[in-house]
């Protein structure tokens, strides 16, 4: 469904990828690992077009989406819950939805309150929350928030990134077994995340990233047993 | 007397707030201010009266025609001033639009030439009376104008899906663009909006004082945006609400101290309001909002 093949990237000189590739099938979680400054976050702009790549490509639904504008890769599909979440502060938490549906605003078929319902059936909390400003949401609501406006786009395909950051070990709990209900929906997801073992326990396959490059690319299951994975990232035994 | 004055006061905060709104738009979407907001708002006075002398057409007619040009200007600034600089230092954007600004309102010195012109308007209709108070109409016209584009403004910021994209690109660009907002459409926009209040604030200046001339741009621009900065610059209701207040300030000033100083107070205002409230009377200011974000 998504494939970035041979990707490099750069900020001015710095490069920041290097010849990645990365697939994602339907109905998959794919998980992206590594540290800081390993990449994570340069992989998920260059997927939505944020960040330009300087060779390699990504196609989205077999089209190449590399070198489109984020607003047009976001129409063709791809939702993003952008890192640190940014909710729209100022605007309400029915306005945040709104915006998620932004794309669909002339499309009659799209019947936005009929979303939001399926929204709260995944979040019934937000339903309480609907008039207030996304400020007044803790750090959980304001990601229940961020999946939920994802959702209301009707995404072929959803980009997480860091999803567990910020959030107390409860909520990101919470946080991924609300990935696995997206996913069951149909929705594939790849999330980019520093924390393995949770990811790993949710995602189907996974990548790690270091400096820039794919170093190990295998099953969630084969990562978690793999020791050297073990050893490096998990910092145990 | 008092109310008779308060009528001039209020009608002259109108116009500063219709001005001010332009400024504090384009402030809240790319977080500059728009120097060349004051040649707008005298190029739509300009425009409407060349129309309105030079092709003989109605006030009105001239008047959408000059709004509609002044909006294209105001868009074509954008392009041509703010776009190829979109991730410039600020510095030279501000110097860009500075440049802008010069060029502008050279631009209607030769075109119109650097005197003032008369701008006749005859509405003919005979002053209301309120009580003792005697209300021009000319007056009561600027003031419902400004009021229902206000209240038209505020309801389409607030309401539609468009207002809300504006906000939204307002609060975070690149959020809004993962949303699939095509930020630069949002911006062009804004500009259109803000510069058609500032071309009608020009217009309604104009029918006031019945006088323009290449430079009134500058001193209602620098009134508009101490307005701006009195309500709290990225705030509409803010513009809104300090351009009437700053209206007022500057008449009272004017009418109980000294008229010579009109402009001082209008500018003290400025001063003070950044001294003491640098976030403006309705604005809630960087550092406590991010404070709350987290």
């Amino acid at each position: 469904m998504l494939k970035m093949t041979h990707v490099t990237t750069h900020y001015g000189p710095i490069r920041a990828l290097n010849d990645v590739t990365i697939e994602v099938a339907e109905n998959e979680i794919v998980c992206l690992l590594g540290g800081n400054a390993s990449g994570k976050s340069t992989t998920m702009k260059t997927i939505l077009g944020i960040v330009k790549t300087t060779s390699g490509q990504v196609e989205f639904m077999g089209k190449r989406i590399d070198g489109l504008p984020t607003y047009t890769i976001v129409r063709r599909g791809i939702s993003p819950v952008p890192e640190a979440r940014r909710i729209f502060a100022r605007l309400s938490v029915k306005e945040n939805l709104e915006m998620g549906a932004f794309i669909h605003r002339r499309d009659p078929g799209y019947d936005i309150e009929a979303e939001m319902e399926e929204v709260f059936k995944l979040f019934p909390q937000l339903r309480e929350r609907l008039q207030q400003d996304g400020i007044t949401l803790s750090g959980g609501e304001q990601q229940m928030l961020a999946i939920s406006r994802a959702l209301m786009a009707k995404p072929r395909m959803i980009v997480m990134d860091e999803p567990s950051m910020g959030l107390s070990p409860k909520l990101v709990g919470e946080v991924f077994e609300i990935i696995q209900k997206v996913s069951k929906i149909g929705i594939p997801i790849f999330v980019v995340e520093q924390n393995l073992k949770k990811a790993l326990s949710i995602a189907d396959r996974g990548y790690i990233l270091n400096k820039g490059q794919i170093v190990m690319e295998d099953s969630a299951k084969n990562l978690l047993q793999n020791e050297n994975v073990i050893k490096t990232y998990l910092g145990e035994e | 007397m008092f109310w008779q004055q308060f009528i001039t006061w209020i009608n002259l905060g109108a116009m500063y707030a219709l001005l001010a709104i332009g400024y504090t738009m384009v402030y809240g979407i790319i977080k500059l201010i728009n120097f060349a907001h004051g040649e707008i708002f005298m190029c739509g006075a300009f425009f409407t009266w060349w129309f309105m002398t030079a092709a003989s057409l109605p006030l009105p007619l001239s008047a959408l025609i000059g709004i509609l040009f002044a909006t294209l200007l105001g868009v074509g600034v954008e392009r041509i001033a703010y776009r190829p600089l979109r991730n410039a230092p600020r510095f030279a954007v501000v110097i860009s639009v500075l440049g802008m600004s010069i060029f502008l309102q050279n631009m209607a010195r030769i075109i119109w030439g650097a005197e003032s012109q008369v701008f006749d308007v005859d509405f003919g209709i005979s002053p209301i009376f309120i009580g003792s108070v005697i209300v021009p109409f000319k007056k009561i016209f600027i003031l419902l104008t400004s009021l229902v584009l206000m209240i038209a403004l505020a309801l389409f910021i607030k309401k539609t899906y468009l207002g809300k994209a504006m906000r939204a690109t307002s609060a975070d660009r690149e959020a809004a663009e993962m949303m699939g907002i095509n930020v630069n459409s949002v911006i062009t926009l804004t500009f259109a909006i803000g510069s058609a209040m500032g071309a009608i604030a020009g217009i309604l200046y104009a029918i006031n004082y019945n006088s323009i001339d290449p430079y009134m741009g500058f001193n209602a621009g620098m009134k508009a945006f101490a307005a701006a900065v009195l309500g709290g610059i990225g705030n509409i209701y803010g513009a809104m609400f300090g351009g009437i207040l700053l209206g007022i300030f500057e008449g009272v000033g004017a009418a109980y101290i000294s008229s010579m100083y009109r402009d001082a107070f209008a500018f003290a205002v400025l001063i003070l309001v950044l001294i003491f409230r640098p976030q403006g009377l309705l604005g809630e200011g960087k550092s406590g909002e991010q404070a709350k974000a987290r």
